[in-house]
């Protein structure tokens, strides 16, 4: 079960598809693979970016080859049930549900480790831009209102709507995940 | 119960595995076709992770998050984060809404390079990333000997090492490609696996990367030629006085023919003394 990656010009048709105006395909681009990581993530997947990718794959790949999709985002949840069927019916997966996993305790890190943890999340959080920090230092600070008002609050702020912030908002966190890993990971090697 | 309220609570029961399976099946149908409630979704992870920070869970709860939240490392990142900021005391930032950017520059662009730089499905590591490194030597004519104040001449360095590299999407999983700098490589030739797009013109700059990245130089006219397939190879020669040890980063741009530029990609390896 391996699609290729689609080329520039089946990329482009996948926007196309998404909406005309680019900028608006790319949301609606990264809403669906959020769409997809999470139905995967769901089901105790630790391959859910793979499974995402190749379901994104097998559209963009529909799409190009003219088959004809009326409700895009209804087709790209079938896909997500067909690649996880295919996913489980692989001889190689060992797939275990959740209630099988053992549970995760957290264990309180040497004060030591926990500055570092800091240290390092301090210094990812200055290397967002300014408006990456904004939007997500704001979104943390909101446990007196529930989410949907913060949001719009916020998205208000900007200057963008709702759903465009949300986006960002991910995007941003990701940013930050990266950059954390790649901290402590430096950290871990010395 | 108002509908915003009923969809908070069902939502939460979904991310914590407490619906039974048709009713499962329909919200994901259901957050798969309407934007709203999948957004409603993402709040409802969000608020989950504070409840549980706050010690607001039921024991079950607690439980079933730890199992769902805890076990995957995207979502435990996740939740080490948000830990890390209520413990942190972070400052909200102010900045006048002016002077931010309306979006990020060309994202379906870096969306399309993300995506192609995924592999994990094609046989290669579940890191996702294509490095490939060549370490290769050829001899190149001396163009001019150095004379030292003591009439002493300075060693031949006339070597080149080449170096080829794909975008990275996550530096964290797999290995970065290394060089090795011998005392006879006068340079560092990097081949940049630049994609089928035709620019007009390609701009590369070079990072060393610490606790911050530091730019060590940058060329708005690097060469380029082309592969068997057809994608482009951008090529950049680089001193090898210029490189010391550790991580560095090349970020290509491609300068289209009305002069916009779009961001290519983020290549990544790393020096090492002989």
């Amino acid at each position: 079960m391996s699609t290729p990656p689609p080329t520039q010009e089946v990329f482009d048709k996948l926007l196309l598809y998404l909406a005309p105006d680019r900028e608006r395909a790319g949301e609606e681009y990264e809403l669906l693979r959020l769409r997809l990581l999470t139905y995967f993530r769901s089901r105790a997947c630790l391959c859910a970016e793979e499974l995402a990718d190749e379901a994104l794959n097998r559209l963009a790949q529909k799409i190009a080859d003219g088959e004809p999709i009326r409700e895009i985002t209804r087709y790209c949840y079938g896909l997500a049930h067909w690649v996880w069927m295919e996913y489980l019916r692989d001889p190689k997966t060992k797939h275990t549900s959740f209630d099988e996993l053992p549970l995760m305790t957290v264990i309180m890190p040497d004060p030591l480790l926990l500055q570092e943890r800091m240290d390092c999340f301090k210094r990812c959080l200055k290397r967002l831009t300014a408006e990456e920090r904004l939007m997500i230092v704001s979104y943390w600070d909101h446990d007196q209102q529930s989410d949907s008002t913060a949001r719009r609050e916020i998205a208000e702020r900007m200057g963008i709507s709702p759903t465009a912030l949300r986006i960002r908002i991910s995007r941003g966190k990701n940013k930050l995940k990266e950059c954390y890993s790649n901290c402590m990971e430096k950290g871990q090697k010395r | 119960m108002n509908e915003l309220s009923y969809n908070s609570d069902l939502l939460k029961r979904y991310l914590l595995g407490r619906l039974p399976p048709d009713q499962q099946d329909s919200v994901e149908e259901k957050f798969f076709t309407e934007n709203d409630l999948f957004i409603e979704l993402l709040d409802a992870e969000d608020q989950l992770i504070c409840d549980y920070l706050s010690d607001r869970l039921s024991a079950v709860d607690r439980e079933r998050f730890e199992r769902r939240f805890l076990t995957l490392p995207d979502r435990r990142n996740e939740v080490e984060l948000a830990r890390l900021f209520r413990a942190g005391n972070i400052e909200q930032p102010s900045i006048e809404p002016a002077t931010m950017r309306a979006s990020a520059p060309d994202r379906p662009r870096q969306l399309f390079a993300a995506l192609r730089a995924n592999l994990a499905l094609t046989g290669a590591s579940a890191a996702a990333l294509i490095l490939i490194a060549v370490a290769g030597l050829w001899l190149v004519s001396r163009q001019s000997t150095e004379l030292g104040d003591y009439g002493v001449t300075a060693p031949e360095r006339s070597a080149v090492i080449t170096l080829e590299l794909a975008p990275v999407l996550d530096r964290s999983e797999g290995a970065t490609p290394r060089v090795v700098k011998t005392a006879r490589a006068r340079a560092i030739g990097l081949k940049l696996a630049a994609g089928p797009t035709a620019f007009l013109n390609y701009r590369g700059s070079l990072q060393r990367l610490e606790v911050e990245a530091v730019e060590v130089m940058t060329s708005d006219a690097l060469k380029w030629e082309q592969s068997n397939s057809g994608d482009r190879i951008v090529t950049w020669e680089i001193s090898t006085d210029k490189l010391l040890s550790g991580n560095y980063q090349v970020k290509l741009e491609g300068v289209n023919a009305d002069y916009s530029i779009e961001g290519i990609g983020a290549y990544h390896f790393k020096v090492v003394e002989e």
